[in-house]
């Protein structure tokens, strides 16, 4: 073996602590990319090509893969070069004597440089192998949970995605992993070799130390002591050695803020999509041109309730919606003016063209509930039994980003509204009366199964059970709230709805809504699975680093510590100092992090917007654990590493030079 | 008054076959104000000697009392605690906190006491040592000499009961070996400090009071060289 390869290879067996560790991060990074390429080559071009053969968007979905892959590598690149370079930074930094005695022998720039590049490349024959195989394995993993996650939210749906190891995929993960350690390894090895040789020898540059004036409030005296102030002195005073480290515990606290967010804005999304009611399942009924016979409704409701059980529910809501009305500007409050007018904007770039009075049509819906959800409301509404209320809310959707806006629409004032009815007749509006308001409902006091029926730009009342022919309802929907979904409906199904008759029925549907929240709660479960397994393995990268990190400062001070030991001071005082020194990283790196970190999870809540304006929260959980996890693994880490002097001499040390 | 007394000091390195006495049942005394000088050859034993004395190490079997203290009665705690107090330390090789100024590497004995140090005795150690102007300074941005001075001014600054050196000019130009040498003997002579200097230069160990020769782990000679 030439000479500078074997000096490079003892170099890694002399510190077999610091090249297990680099080694593990070197596995780790090459696992995720390999994992990352094959399974969106093998796997994900394997789906493609199987289920999409004859989508016209098979492009845009090459185009999203293509563009997920490069996304998930820039983080694992970036993480990877952080931890890797700053390994071989101070590998190099720990053999400037040793260069310097090459140097002085005869050795060119070229061949120092060799022993460190060479490093690298021994690394890598060990790590990109190993990496190979945990990659193909977490594939593997991937592969089975996510087709074990779509079962369970479409039993219909086989096994959706296959186990496909791809060659092309393998090969570019070891040509990614080997280019991004080998350059992580270039730019040290470069330094290094720049060193006089004098200066090597004679040690400087292994520790860089800057004269910063340092200054003490007399709190930190106070509490702290001397200890603090040793400490804080050589973190000011040293601190690029300890930059590595924080950079690494700050990129984790970023991602560990970023991942909690993402999870709780999909989890936020996914309950506003279904919402939080009790009702587990709904069955909707739509008539025909004939009206549905409302002593019909009425009946069959009753059949219901009489089903159920005493903590079993069922809430009908019967909607008569062919009426319109003019809302007269001053009724509509400022912000459903806004809205409407930001809604037409909207609609107008889809093509749709409107008039000015567009603006204050309303379409009117009059609803009717079950007796006793009437009398609940009546109460609610202040109102008299047997009288209209108003429900004053209203959500509108734009289309271009599909946010759903709520709004409080109407300034109520007891008013009248004047109907105007559709006629099948004469296929236009004829005048339908008028409905007098007497009182209202906000947003907080509507039940959710209300909620459900408002539509845009409308204008819904609750009005009484009663037996006028006149209302013409349209369609009815009953909410469920029952112990066994299954059985009900079976029974519903065959034995009441049965005997109504089928001309007055366009459509009679049945939603399962555990069903739906079910798997909504899965894709949530499935997409946290694997935001949170990538980002843990991030961390589990850039740990490495800090462990390597800081065991490495402290066996490098061995001689400083012997110094302060043979002046007075006592292994618990120096161990108190090293503590302090981990306290102080991590307020540093959280200093960092957190601010950044909250600062993506905002970034993030406006691109992820979707559906609902909900309000962004603040995510306290994440926060919390990043704040104890940062100081729980500094602290360890300065534990393990002070341990591990122990049972050093404090002369010898002194004595034998470098102490190495 | 006698300051420094070792009574059958005793230290092996090593088991069976592969043992080595360094110190073989030694005793001497020193007064208080004594400038002794301690010279051997190298492995002779004297650099294990000064460890003992300054309490760094311990011994096999034997006893070193500073200031009427039996020091290996003391747990490791309190050892630090009466080294910091009592005993000032120079060495050959790296003596200084690279993180620390020439000013807080003075204090660092007081500093670790937790006590502030008397700002005017500070100023007289520091015109001592001729380092007033970098007093500010790293020891990387200092020469060796300027350094060895900074260990003095270290050692000095709890006014100890002993002074221990080990091959204080070992590193040095002979300029600057000069200038410390002129140092000690002022603390000792001024300060009437107590100064051990072990050393294998004899040139040096002639501006001592007292030489005591070791050889093979024993006193060879123990010479007053003034009276």
């Amino acid at each position: 073996m030439k000479l500078t390869a074997r000096l490079a290879l003892s170099q890694l067996k002399v510190n077999k602590r610091r090249t297990i560790w680099t080694l593990v991060g070197i596995v780790i990074s090459t696992a995720m990319l390999t994992g990352v390429y094959s399974t969106g080559v093998g796997t994900g071009l394997d789906f493609i090509e199987r289920l999409l053969v004859d989508s016209p968007f098979k492009e845009n979905y090459y185009a999203m893969i293509f563009t997920l892959a490069a996304i998930l590598s820039v983080f694992i690149i970036l993480i990877s070069i952080i931890v890797v370079s700053n390994a071989f930074r101070v590998s190099a930094s720990e053999r400037f004597s040793q260069f310097g005695i090459l140097k002085s022998t005869g050795a060119t720039k070229k061949q120092i440089t060799e022993t460190v590049v060479f490093e690298g490349v021994f690394l890598t024959s060990i790590g990109i192998p190993l990496g190979l195989l945990l990659g193909i394995f977490l594939q593997f993993i991937a592969v089975v949970i996510i087709n074990k996650y779509i079962n369970k939210i479409d039993p219909n749906a086989m096994d959706l995605l296959r186990f496909i190891i791809s060659p092309v995929g393998l090969l570019l993960s070891t040509a990614v992993a080997s280019l991004t350690v080998i350059l992580s390894a270039w730019l040290p090895a470069i330094k290094a070799a720049k060193v006089p040789a004098i200066n090597a020898i004679r040690g400087i540059g292994e520790i860089k130390v800057k004269n910063k004036k340092v200054r003490f409030s007399k709190l930190t005296q106070k509490v702290f002591k001397m200890e603090g102030m040793l400490a804080t002195i050589f973190l000011r005073r040293s601190g690029t050695n300890f930059r590595a480290t924080v950079i690494s515990i700050s990129f984790s606290v970023i991602l560990v803020i970023a991942a909690g967010a993402l999870f709780t804005q999909l989890n936020r999304s996914v309950e506003m999509a279904v919402g939080n009611s009790d009702v587990n399942a709904t069955l909707s009924m739509i008539s025909s041109d004939e009206e549905l016979r409302l002593s019909e409704i009425r009946e069959i409701t009753a059949q219901f309730q009489g089903l159920l059980n005493e903590n079993e529910r069922v809430t009908m809501v019967a909607r008569d919606g062919i009426g319109q009305t003019t809302i007269p500007e001053p009724m509509l409050t400022d912000a459903m003016g806004d809205a409407l007018f930001t809604m037409w904007e909207d609609r107008k770039q889809y093509g749709m063209t409107l008039e000015e009075t567009d603006l204050y049509k309303f379409h009117v819906n009059m609803i009717e509930v079950n007796p006793d959800l009437y009398t609940q409301l009546v109460e609610l509404a202040d109102v008299e039994y047997g009288q209209n209320i108003l429900i004053n809310h209203s959500v509108m959707r734009l289309l271009s980003n599909g946010r759903r806006i709520e709004i409080m629409p109407f300034n109520f004032n007891n008013q009248t509204i004047e109907l105007q009815r559709w006629s099948s007749e004469s296929e236009g509006y004829e005048d339908g009366g008028s409905i007098e308001l007497h009182g209202q409902l906000l947003r907080d006091e509507i039940p959710l199964e209300i909620i459900d029926s408002i539509e845009e730009q409308s204008l819904n009342v609750i009005v009484p059970p009663h037996d006028n022919g006149y209302m013409m309802f349209n369609i009815v929907i009953w909410y469920f709230d029952v112990d066994d979904v299954e059985a009900l409906m079976s029974v519903v199904m065959d034995d009441i709805l049965a005997t109504i008759i089928e001309e007055d029925i366009a459509g009679i549907y049945y939603d399962n809504i555990e069903e739906i929240r079910n798997a909504n709660r899965n894709m949530v479960a499935l997409l946290a699975t694997i935001i949170f397994s990538f980002v843990g393995l991030l961390i589990a990268i850039a740990l490495t680093n800090v462990i390597s990190t800081i065991s490495e400062n402290v066996r490098i001070r061995a001689k400083e510590f012997a110094v302060l030991q043979s002046v007075g001071m006592t292994r618990s005082g120096i161990r108190r100092m090293l503590s302090l020194e981990a306290l102080l990283s991590s307020f540093k790196a959280l200093a960092w992090g957190l601010p950044i970190g909250i600062l993506v999870s905002v970034l993030l809540h406006h691109a992820v917007g979707i559906a609902a304006v909900f309000e962004y929260e603040v995510p306290w959980l994440s926060i919390g654990s990043s704040f104890i996890g940062v100081f729980i693994i500094t602290w360890a880490t300065m534990l393990y590493a002070s341990n591990q002097l122990k049972g050093k001499n404090i002369i010898e040390t002194i004595r034998s030079g470098s102490g190495m | 008054m006698v300051i420094l007394e070792v009574k059958n000091l005793t230290k092996k390195y090593g088991k069976g076959d592969a043992e080595v006495v360094a110190l073989n049942n030694v005793s001497f005394q020193v007064e208080k104000g004594e400038f002794v000088a301690i010279v051997g050859a190298s492995g002779s034993g004297k650099s294990t000697l000064m460890h003992l004395l300054g309490g760094v190490d311990r011994p096999d079997s034997g006893s070193v009392f500073v200031d009427g203290h039996h020091i290996y009665d003391l747990n490791e705690s309190e050892l630090a605690i009466f080294r910091r107090r009592n005993i000032g330390i120079v060495y050959q090789f790296y003596n200084l906190i690279p993180t620390l100024t020439a000013n807080e590497n003075i204090q660092l004995p007081c500093l670790l006491d937790n006590r502030k140090v008397d700002k005017k005795r500070l100023k007289e150690i520091l015109t001592t040592i001729g380092l007033t102007e970098r007093n500010g300074h790293l020891p990387s941005e200092l020469s060796g000499g300027q350094q060895q001075r900074v260990s003095i001014g270290r050692a000095l600054i709890n006014d100890p009961a002993l002074i221990l050196a080990d091959e204080p000019t070992g590193n040095l130009d002979s300029q600057s070996s000069a200038e410390v040498m002129d140092l000690l003997k002022l603390a000792n002579k001024q300060y009437n400090q107590t100064l051990i200097i072990i050393t294998h230069d004899e040139k040096i160990a002639l501006q001592a009071d007292r030489i005591i020769t070791i050889g093979d782990g024993k006193i060879i000679s123990d010479e007053e060289m003034r009276l």
